[in-house]
């Protein structure tokens, strides 16, 4: 079999990029491991996605079935529990293998969207010492514990990381009879949205621990107890501060990393900073013909710009190859990241949609993108916070050269 | 008074001020942000996320949400409401389960399409 | 040196008044100390030609940890009779056993765990050693090498992946090179085979990424590696299959002596007869042979931590490479109680960097710290001098169980007649296993004939246990016809090390009943991968609630009492 293109992962980006990718003309073969289409969205119950796409406040599992009732009036053919086990360049695209309960199935496409989405950091990337006992679960399996199996984690509950999916675990396991003991984040401030710092915390006296960390665990069977220390400025705990906790679960919140096993594999170029590939404005990687978006590129606090990215290599991986001239963005000053970082001047370069991070929480500041020394926007923002990320669209036609292009945060 | 408004993603902050009984709002990037200061001072609303058990095969539970806001002090009370339904066949997203939660106007439906299985 | 002038030396040095009682066996050691440390310094001290050292100085001030025992309480034990009793499910119980079912013999394991290969076995980094660093006329030298010279043919039968890569013990100056010499002679003397001295060039042809600083090697073409839980899982599978009987979480209470022999074994789970008893309770081996009234060794529990490294980080060697002894460190030439380790590429091809070797008073506490991370960190990393303390992504620590003397014992009992001891078995046990257990079994089989009893060879005896399916290991048309005849083969649940359904399966239905989260893991991987089974986890423990019948809220990671959830929600 031959198709246009072929979408990696059935979640939000990859749900909009393979509709998008269909909408404009191509075959699609949108492939999926899981039973059902939605990827991580089928187990966040919670509201609050699709606010800036749809005006309202989802469900996770409402705002994917939105996206696969439009999936299934395109022609995108669905294959279900497939697994991806190889994937290479082949003499007119590429050919990718996968797995599934009726086979082993080899298909040829012209462009790859890669939208496998990210992982969650474990309690041996944050070095967590002690027993290996029971009681000890990412937030995501925690979720999934909670909101598909319908099964208790634990009764006493202590949460490490105050990103929005621990502010949101500690809020579902209060209100079906859990007592969380508290949020612990070993930043000096918290890592999710503010609004969740309120609603989920604030709301149901939860308290929120800054600049501590889960040190060690003990339990012999299920976790017993934890330690927590207090921890300096660069995070590493302090000797002399243990106090320990007694709990039967820790649930870690400490971060996500996308997950980039296939784009890996075919040795297209990631960007330390975002752990996701190099992409230009169309979400094409480095290695023509190979997209990638959504979580998998950069991780996200709105699905509605996972959504959005998912687009943008939907429409872009069914038109014509055309020779690239990809120019790289700069960055200057306190950024994290600014995504995408290459810039094809030879497609549309009128309406990029740049997303951007700060490095540290800053206010009245000024960014500034300039090519070869002429700005040609800036924005000034009052408050800059690392959890909450920001999104341009910027006119690249008013530059007289797009060469030297830079990105450049600075104080007001 | 200082207020984080919980409408959307922006979580902006409002700054309140009660100049005998009329209540002013600054920092909303919206209206919604007024409204949401105002009911918080009066009578805290929330919107609410929860699962109520099924027999359907592959379903142990399945999502739901109260498809307009309740009262804060409701929260558990909903909860306890939920524990009691068991749905015992596949329902299509949105259906009701119950209506005129507490008095109000919103329903508590199902957010996830149980028709849409697999396994 | 007398035991006299060690008393004086251990006052001057340690401040500890010692108590030295003495009979035919053993050095007894009493008194008290605040170091535990120190004890094991001092238990070292009394190490004399032909005598155990059973020390019994306390550390002042410490209660040890209550020993794990299970909760389970029945009779499914009660008022059996067994020729064989094996305590102890690790590498030397599980060997033993199946080596036992070579004849036709009532051969029951006792396992305190859910599990086998829950201690030392199966936290090790599975070396399977050539035994360059061993002393003269030990049991270590005599089962190590002969245990290595057999390990491909006994993996093949168990089905069992092993690979024979070798080992590079480098060196950073000439003058080590000279003492080097000395090691492959000695390697020769002990049949050791093909160890020699690679120079600078012949190194940088087999590891490019030490040239910058070695100036030699010493290489051990004989050195393999395998993973340790697996081969001891398959030992037990594979007594199981030929008529043993493994019961898990059954721990051994009591054993009950009368005229110097055992007459009856008391666990939770019921009282029993046997004609003989091996122990085989790794660092509970001294406590199981004072239940006898035979204590005549002590084991001092140590502890090993290996670190598993991110296989992307940059320049990890693609050999095993273990830094050899540097000009300040001569004295520990083959007298170390670490058996080099270094980078290791386990069996599974992840890379270990470890083990460090720590002295600790609680024989269970297999707990990792940050010290010994560090440690570990600091000690090894000079094999790899790129390597950065971000690129460790997994940690592990076992404890092992040595005796003061540092050998294998592996006899009858002097003083009660039916008992075998099988203990002090540490580093190079896994790779000595497959010799020592023939030999323990024989043991058993002779003092079983030597009462009259007509031990006749089990004619249906198959050594051969059938190798598990691996998907990843199969060509795409071998995987396609095996998923037209199972679709479960064609599923993928763990994405990371992408174990399929079939395979998961295929692990709950082990010959041992074993039906847990970590079973699962040992078996066949899954959960084991970069998510570390934050992805699987939850469907995992669905698949065991349906293969075993059970509510999800049963599932254990482990044992008893280590379920993933507490309950279901709506019910908590």
């Amino acid at each position: 079999m031959r198709y246009d293109t072929v979408v990696i992962g059935g979640g939000p980006a990859g749900l909009a990029a393979a509709i998008k990718a269909s909408e404009n003309g191509g075959s699609v073969l949108l492939i999926e491991r899981e039973a059902r289409l939605g990827g991580i969205l089928k187990q966040c119950i919670h509201d609050g996605f699709g606010v800036v796409r749809f005006g309202e406040k989802l469900s996770g599992p409402e705002y994917a079935d939105r996206f696969i009732k439009e999936l299934r009036r395109t022609n995108v053919q669905v294959s279900l529990f497939s697994f991806v086990t190889d994937t290479h360049k082949c003499d007119d695209g590429y050919s990718i293998t996968y797995v599934c309960r009726d086979g082993m199935h080899t298909v040829q496409c012209s462009s790859i969207v890669l939208a496998t989405g990210c992982r969650e950091r474990t309690r041996n990337n944050i070095y967590i010492h002690g027993d290996r006992c029971a009681g000890i679960y990412t937030a995501g399996a925690a979720q999934n514990l909670v909101n598909i199996m319908g099964v208790m984690p634990g009764k006493n509950v202590v949460i490490l990381g105050s990103g929005d999916i621990g502010l949101i675990m500690a809020r579902r396991l209060t209100l079906e009879g859990a007592k969380v003991l508290g949020v612990y984040e070993a930043k000096s401030s918290p890592s999710g949205l503010t609004r969740n710092i309120h609603q989920c915390l604030r709301d149901f006296d939860i308290p929120l621990y800054l600049s501590k960390t889960v040190t060690r665990v003990f339990g012999t069977t299920r976790l017993e107890k934890v330690e927590i220390s207090d921890v300096d400025e660069k995070m590493r705990p302090l000797a002399g501060s243990e106090q320990l906790v007694d709990c039967d679960c820790l649930v870690l919140a400490v971060g996500l990393i996308p997950e980039n096993e296939i784009a890996r594999d075919m040795l297209v170029p990631l960007d330390p900073k975002t752990k996701g590939a190099y992409v230009d404005q169309n979400c094409q990687t480095k290695t023509d013909g190979v997209y990638a978006c959504g979580n998998a590129l950069h991780v996200n606090d709105l699905v509605d710009y996972v959504s959005e990215s998912g687009e943008t290599a939907g429409i872009d991986c069914v038109k014509p190859a055309h020779k690239r001239k990809l120019i790289q963005i700069n960055t200057e000053g306190k950024l994290l990241y600014v995504v995408p970082q290459l810039l094809d001047v030879n497609s549309d370069v009128s309406r990029v949609v740049m997303y951007f991070r700060a490095s540290e929480e800053l206010s009245a500041q000024r960014l500034t993108i300039t090519a070869d020394g002429q700005t040609i926007f800036t924005k000034v923002y009052n408050k800059l916070l690392p959890p909450e990320m920001e999104r341009i669209t910027v006119d690249f036609t008013q530059a007289a050269s797009l060469r030297d292009l830079t990105v450049k945060l600075e104080d007001k | 008074m200082e207020l984080v408004c919980i409408v959307c993603p922006n979580s902006c902050r409002l700054t309140v001020e009660n100049h005998d009984g009329q209540v002013s709002v600054s920092g909303n990037k919206c209206k919604r942000g007024e409204v949401f200061a105002n009911s918080e001072l009066t009578n805290p609303m929330r919107s609410a996320t929860t699962s109520v058990k099924t027999t359907v095969l592959g379903y142990p539970v399945v999502s739901v949400k109260t498809d307009g806001e309740i009262p804060k002090s409701k929260l558990f009370e909903l909860m306890q409401l939920c524990d009691e339904i068991v749905i015992d066949k596949p329902l299509p997203i949105g259906t009701v389960l119950v209506d005129n939660l507490f008095g109000t106007k919103a329903k508590l439906v199902t957010t996830t399409d149980m028709e849409d299985t697999n396994e | 040196m007398s035991f006299d002038k060690i008393v004086k030396y251990v006052k001057k040095r340690y401040g500890v008044d010692v108590t030295v009682r003495e009979d035919e066996r053993s050095v007894f050691l009493a008194g008290e100390c605040d170091n535990w440390a120190s004890i094991v310094a001092i238990g070292k001290l009394f190490v004399t030609e032909g005598k155990h050292v059973v020390n019994d100085i306390v550390l002042k001030g410490h209660d040890e940890k209550p020993e794990y025992l299970p909760q389970l309480q029945d009779n499914a034990l009660d008022n059996t009779d067994w020729d064989v009793v094996v305590i102890g499910g690790g590498i030397s119980g599980c060997s033993i056993a199946r080596e036992l079912t070579r004849n036709k013999l009532k051969v029951l394991l006792v396992e305190k765990h859910s599990d086998v290969a829950r201690g030392a076995s199966g936290a090790n980094n599975g070396m399977v050693h050539a035994g360059i660093d061993l002393k003269h006329q030990c049991l270590k030298l005599k089962y190590g090498v002969a245990g290595n010279a057999i390990y491909g043919e006994v993996c093949k039968d168990l089905g069992v992946d092993f690979r024979r890569s070798g080992q590079y013990v480098i060196f950073d100056s000439r003058l080590i090179r000279f003492f080097a010499k000395g090691t492959v002679k000695r390697a020769e003397r002990h049949g050791i085979p093909g160890v020699r001295i690679l120079n600078k060039k012949q190194i940088a042809e087999a590891e490019p990424r030490v040239e910058s600083f070695a100036v030699g090697a010493l290489y051990a073409p004989s050195t393999g590696y395998v993973s340790p839980y697996q081969l001891t899982i398959a030992y037990a599978e594979n007594a199981v299959q030929n008529g043993a009987i493994v019961s898990l979480n059954t721990a051994v209470l009591g054993l009950d002596v009368t005229d110097g022999k055992i007459v009856r074994v008391r666990t939770n789970r019921g009282r029993f007869t046997a004609r003989c008893v091996v122990n085989c309770a790794g660092v509970f081996a001294d406590k199981i042979a004072a239940m006898a009234g035979d204590r005549y060794f002590s084991i001092h529990p140590r502890r090993g931590t290996d670190l598993m490294l991110d296989p992307k980080a940059e320049g990890i060697p693609t050999q095993t490479i273990s830094m050899g002894p540097t000009l300040k460190s001569l004295s520990r030439f083959g007298k170390g109680s670490t058996k080099g380790g270094g980078v290791i590429k386990t069996a599974d091809g992840n890379y270990l960097l470890g083990p460090d070797a720590v002295e600790i008073p609680d024989r269970e506490d297999s707990s990792t710290s940050i010290e010994s991370m560090n440690n570990v960190f600091d000690k090894h990393s000079c094999v790899c001098p790129t390597l950065k303390k971000n690129d460790i992504i997994a940690f592990f620590s076992g404890v092992r169980a040595p005796t003061y003397e540092e050998d294998f014992i592996i006899e009858r009992s002097a003083k009660v007649v039916n008992f075998v001891h099988v203990a002090g078995i540490q580093s190079p046990g896994i790779t000595a296993a497959p010799a020592f257990s023939k030999d323990a079994a024989a043991i058993v089989v002779d003092y079983l004939r030597s009462t009259g009893i007509d031990v006749q060879p089990n004619e249906r005896f198959d050594p051969v246990r059938p190798r598990p399916v691996k998907t990843k290991k199969l060509t795409m048309d071998e995987w396609d016809k095996l998923i037209k005849n199972d679709p479960d083969f064609g599923k993928i649940i763990c994405r990371c090390e992408e174990i399929s359904l079939g395979e998961i399966k295929q692990a709950l239905r082990n010959p041992l009943g074993v039906k847990t989260i970590d079973g699962v893991k040992r078996r066949v991987r899954a959960g084991m991968g970069r998510c570390q089974g934050g992805f699987c986890m939850p469907l995992i423990t669905k698949i065991i609630a349906e293969e075993s019948a059970c509510e999800i809220t049963d599932v254990t990671k482990d044992d008893p009492g280590s379920n993933i959830a507490v309950g279901k929600i709506k019910e908590v």
